[in-house]
């Protein structure tokens, strides 16, 4: 195994970038061509990312419309140790990241499945129709969405219909904070599976169907061409998803948990965003929510790396 | 290649299709849910509750009320216009950025991965890029909406993924006979990425489709409104309540209160029906990059 | 070089007095064609003293409106006004709902219009409007009204408790709101079924007792299965019920001595009774969850809720029972002789206050302007528009024409408003113009409610500064959040009410006392001015 590795390590180019003049010179005129085509790319990156960049101080500001991001007074960490003081700061990041990382284990290998499932279909119109319909639900909006959850989870909804056939007991889900995660994550597979899949069909599309058939020749049933063929080839794009994936677990957004949660599960369902969004309602605060965002991006920051130093360790494939 | 299916096998597809036409149910049911609901008669809906699944009553009025708004029809076109504008530019630009990214020879593609990769963290905010933009002379007028999102860091990785899978060899032996790089981005990985394309084109697209916010910020002048800017409008009014602060309230009633169900409904519909309606011209790709792809070797 | 430039603006010299003459010239033509009508006369010699301006005006004027006009220059008031005082009028509206975002990028980007009406999205100036003025982007009112709106400081002058609500504690004025003409009763409050009432036989409630009652009757013959809507926060509109324990869920004032709700006796108590309300079903199990109010009322799940006047009457249309018959109620109390402290409370003040910014070049042309909304003119032209077009004078009383009510426009009449008069902004308001939307016993449940309790309780428009802003939102932020989530424990039960005081010590532990202290500090403020 450990020799497998260094194997693979051999083969990836070194790549230590340093600014030496010289060397940036004979760079750029044996790769004259691709310089050129970098410098849209550059040129774009630098003025509609980087130049606004100078904003995220705002986080360490007192920031007053009037006096603009430059020229507010300088605040330290206030913001910071006050969002970290907050009663609630340790419940916050709790289930920030619990309900994150649920949502990567259910929610991540959830289109793959799917993508996997409906490649081995034959029936090509149903296929075409399953894909068609099932991407619908991720365009609709979030407020009918959260409506017809609550719907089905009332206490006459249709699942508290099925738990008493099941013999249980009627109950409203939603005021029951054990479940919120549960329902938030069910909802979200559901709405997005679909549209997710898109892109490991895109990738499955691209495999040459020789491999298949070569694999057919050796005598693979379906289930170890799918093993071994299928997921191999799609591998690279998992895995990219995946560091991605890693990268926004701080990132919860608050719509619609503020749309499913109500104040008596809290406990479970409060998120950082929902809960600047209700201190936002309060005030007018820009650098207090710059802080939380500021703080939400390092962490995520800190994981991709992490997520990608793994990564290139385990696996041939990583950003960089 | 017909092969005889085992047991096993003929299960599994049984099972498997039950389950998609199940699943095909489930999600078509809250499309079925709003589409019933913005042709019911609007008392009905009011007293409704959970899913319908089949017209209460029948009426247009919802659509007309809809329609009467201004800028509903300024707004199709001028989301037409940045739809098709903006992913001509995004595709562009994203392509190329994800072209240079995979070349591996030169020493800066892990120092430019990153500077692509911060971008995905850090951001000024608002306010600085409404101010570059203010200076740019770009506020108020639709590039505005084309220009600044012209690449997503993220849409541009996937990309970059999929390029690279294409096989190096195919590069190498090109530039061998002398092609540019210019060539071999659009003779030779583009039209081996059809299927990566078609699923960028429709990220994009349908971000255009969606985006309001851009508009928002950007532009003050109500004829260059895209559609959901508008719609956005209708949906946030009809779900405000009656006192709208504190000390001055203006009550909204009559007609307009009772409709309010069926306008959103509506809205909905007029919304996403047009998205809906354009992931089957995008399918078509997928199929067609496995014959390009098994052309290719 | 410098001669082309000398010869070029002599030319310009020259062309700007020759159109500026015929400027002048083609004036009083125009108005020699309805010179007949007094206004006109007085039109004719304002516009002689005054050339013309432009003024860039930021107007909240939601996707509704803009049905009927595209912008507000569609208003026939705005028409009026902009040829009595000269002025040329752009108008911004902004996206609805995103009126913040834009607001603020205003300010930080420094383009300021020269007037800004706020509310309906709109928001205050961070910090208030005490701040914009010291960042120099408001203008201080104080001397132009002295000098040139004479009708809006009578106003001010006659009337200490709306001149409280009007100026700052510094003492300045930043904008001029809407008034109204004299205050409009309270319009929220309990509403139930008078005909399921009528059908028990039973009279309409006023105690918590007799309430209790009632809803327990409907559970039972009605089968209603929810008989109250208590809404999702556990709390009915406007303090009503919990009023009736002499406390309300926030902070009030006895005495002008600061009280915070939650943490009283009379609160522990309206929580005892909600939770038998709750375990005897009375109302929804779910009810955190919220939003079914209307399914609720209009299925006859329900027979009573706490709501506004203005849903009788389409509630009564969409129920499926067509006797359904809704009646406002008076606030509960404890016993028989007892009346509330609180209840919706309406202050003559308005909101929408209007800003002259000092981005403006003719403050005292927009001041001119302002001040004509608070003159009888411009009272009965804002509330009611044009005599003989819009409104017409029945019995002394002011009285729509179709033109207003059944406008060609095919909207509601408080929508029609905005083009054939004015319907919100700064200006005197007369808030009966809108009573012919509304049946008559929808009215009569406002005189209900307004009579029913006293508002002497209630917190008057209180102004933090920006540093008290925040500190007290860093403690408030907190407290209310777990104010809000123990209610809710507390009347569902999986909090026992033997823990009431282990909250309360609780809440004490997050530096309450801080935040009661910032309240009365601003309550001394506002009653020192």
């Amino acid at each position: 195994m450990s020799v497998a590795i260094t194997k693979k390590k051999k083969n990836i180019p070194q790549q230590n970038f340093h600014f030496n003049w010289k060397e940036i010179k004979r760079n750029f005129i044996r790769h004259r061509a691709i310089f050129l085509m970098s410098i849209p790319v550059l040129i774009y990156y630098l003025i509609f990312y980087y130049a606004p960049m100078y904003g995220v101080v705002i986080a360490f500001k007192d920031f007053s419309p009037k006096l603009g991001i430059l020229g507010s007074s300088w605040a330290g960490l206030k913001h910071f140790y006050d969002f970290f003081n907050s009663y609630y700061f340790s419940r916050l990041i709790k289930n920030t990241l619990l309900l994150s990382f649920y949502s990567i284990l259910w929610g991540f290998p959830a289109p793959i499945i799917f993508a996997l499932l409906l490649n081995e279909i034959k029936y090509e119109r149903f296929k075409k129709g399953v894909q068609t319909i099932t991407y619908m639900p991720h365009f609709i909006s979030l407020v009918v969405i959260a409506g017809l959850i609550k719907d089905f989870v009332a206490t006459n909804g249709i699942i508290n219909d099925l738990i008493v056939y099941l013999g249980g007991e009627r109950s409203n889900l939603l005021i029951n904070p054990s479940l919120f995660r549960t329902i938030y994550i069910v909802s979200g597979i559901w709405q997005s599976v679909g549209f997710n899949s898109i892109i490991y069909l895109a990738a499955i599309s691209g495999i040459s169907p020789e491999l298949y058939e070569a694999a057919v020749i050796d005598g693979a049933g379906r289930w170890k061409q799918v093993l071994h063929i299928t997921i191999p080839s799609i591998a690279p794009t998992i895995i990219i998803l995946f560091i991605l994936q890693i990268g926004n677990l701080m990132n919860v957004g608050f719509e619609k948990v503020l749309l499913l949660y109500n104040d008596s599960i809290l406990e479970t369902a409060d998120v950082i965003s929902t809960f600047v969004y209700r201190k936002g309602l309060l005030e007018f605060n820009y650098s207090y929510s710059a802080a939380v965002g500021l703080f939400n991006s390092v962490i995520n920051c800190i994981l991709l790396v992490a997520a990608n130093f793994t990564s290139r360790k385990i696996s041939e494939t990583s950003l960089w | 290649m017909v092969v005889k299916k085992t047991i096993g096998e003929k299960i599994f597809d049984f099972l498997n299709i039950l389950f998609m036409a199940i699943f095909s149910f489930l999600c078509i049911a809250p499309i079925l849910h709003v589409l019933f609901a913005s042709f019911s008669d609007p008392l009905q809906l009011m007293r409704n509750q959970g899913i319908i699944l089949k017209p209460l009553g029948f009426t247009l009025k919802g659509y007309q009320l809809v329609f009467r708004m201004p800028g509903i029809l300024t707004g199709y076109k001028n989301t037409l216009i940045y739809v098709i504008g903006g992913t001509l530019i995004n595709i562009l630009m994203t392509s190329i950025g994800a072209y240079v990214l995979t070349f591996k020879n030169w020493g800066y593609t892990k120092f430019l991965m990153i500077l692509v990769v911060i971008t995905m963290f850090f951001s000024g905010g608002l306010i600085p890029s409404y101010l570059l933009m203010q200076k740019l002379h770009l506020t108020d007028t639709r590039w505005a909406l084309l220009i600044p999102g012209a690449i997503s860091s993220w849409n541009l990785i996937v990309m970059r993924t999929g390029f690279m899978s294409i096989p190096a060899s195919l590069q190498e032996s090109a530039r061998i006979d002398g092609a540019g790089e210019w060539t071999i981005l659009f003779r030779i990985i583009l039209p081996l990425s059809k299927a990566v394309l078609a699923v960028m084109t429709l990220f994009y697209a349908v971000g255009h489709w969606n985006s309001w916010f851009g508009a928002m910020v950007y532009l003050r002048d109500r004829a260059k409104f895209p559609l959901q800017l508008i719609l956005r409008e209708i949906l946030v009014q009809e779900s405000q309540t009656a006192t709208v602060s504190q000390f001055s309230q203006v009550i909204k009633v009559g007609e307009l209160n009772m409709y309010k169900p069926l306008i959103k409904y509506t809205t909905i519909i007029i919304a996403t029906v047009p998205v809906l309606c354009f992931y089957p011209f995008v399918q078509k790709y997928f199929m067609e990059g496995v014959m390009v792809g098994s052309v290719k070797e | 070089m410098k001669k082309h430039l000398r010869i070029f603006s002599l030319v310009l010299v020259l062309v700007l007095t020759f159109t500026a003459c015929s400027g002048k010239k083609a004036n009083p033509s125009t108005n020699q064609k309805d010179s007949s009508s007094t206004t006109a006369k007085q039109e004719e010699k304002q516009t002689d003293k005054k050339e013309k301006v432009k003024l860039k005006y930021m107007y909240p004027l939601t996707s509704d409106y803009l049905q009927v006009v595209d912008d507000l220059n569609g208003s026939i008031v705005i028409q009026k006004l902009s040829e009595m005082f000269n002025i040329e009028f752009e108008f911004i509206h902004p996206p609805t709902g995103q009126e913040k975002e834009q607001f603020n990028l205003m300010i930080a980007s420094n383009e300021l219009p020269d007037m800004i009406t706020h509310d309906f999205g709109i928001p205050n100036y961070p910090g208030g409007g005490n701040k914009a003025i010291a960042d120099d982007n408001y203008l201080r009112l104080n001397e132009l009204i002295e000098s040139h709106a004479p009708n809006f400081k009578k106003i001010l002058d006659n009337d200490a408790e709306l001149r409280k609500t009007i100026i700052t504690d510094e003492g300045n004025i930043w904008g001029l709101p809407m008034i109204d003409k004299e205050a409009q009763d309270s319009f929220t409050g309990p509403v139930i079924r008078q005909d399921w009432l009528d059908d028990l036989g039973l009279k309409a409630p006023h105690t918590i007792e007799e309430w209790h009652h009632v809803l327990t009757q409907f559970k039972a013959e009605k089968n209603a299965t929810i008989p109250f809507v208590i809404g999702s926060q556990g709390l009915p509109v406007n303090d009503a019920f919990i009023g009736a324990y002499g406390v309300k869920a926030d902070f009030f004032q006895v005495d002008n001595k600061i009280k915070y709700g939650p943490i009283e006796p009379g609160y522990k108590e309206y929580l005892a009774e909600m939770n038998k309300w709750y375990n005897e079903g009375l109302i929804d199990r779910d009810f955190p969850t919220g939003g079914q109010e209307v399914p609720y009322m209009t299925t006859g799940k329900s027979g009573a809720t706490t709501n506004g006047f203005w849903v009788f009457e389409p509630w009564e249309t969409a129920s499926e029972d067509p006797n359904m018959k809704l009646v406002g109620l008076p606030y509960p109390v404890l016993k028989e002789g007892d009346k509330p402290h609180f209840r919706q409370n309406n202050l003559r003040m308005r909101g929408f206050f209007t800003s002259i910014t000092t981005a403006c070049k003719n403050p005292e042309r927009a001041m001119e302007f302002m001040d004509y909304f608070y003159t009888d003119e411009g009272f009965v032209l804002a509330n009611y528009g044009i005599e003989g077009e819009t409104f017409e004078i029945v019995d002394g009383k002011y009285q729509y024409t179709d033109k207003m009510l059944k406008n060609p426009e095919g909207v509601p009449m408080n929508i029609a408003l905005v083009k054939y008069a004015y319907s919100h902004g700064a200006f005197l308001r007369d808030w009966h113009r809108e009573d012919n939307a509304f049946p008559a016993d929808a009215l009569a449940a406002c005189k209900i409610w307004q009579n029913s309790a006293d508002a002497d309780y209630m917190m008057p428009p209180i102004t933090l500064t920006a540093e008290e802003g925040v500190e007290y939102s860093n403690v408030m932020g907190d407290i209310s959040t777990y104010v809000d989530e123990m209610r809710l424990k507390f009347i569902m039960g999986v909090e026992p009410l033997d823990k009431f005081e282990d909250y309360v010590q609780q809440i004490e532990k997050m530096n309450l006392q801080r935040a009661i202290e910032i309240q009365q500090t601003a309550l001394d403020r506002y009653n020192a001015k």
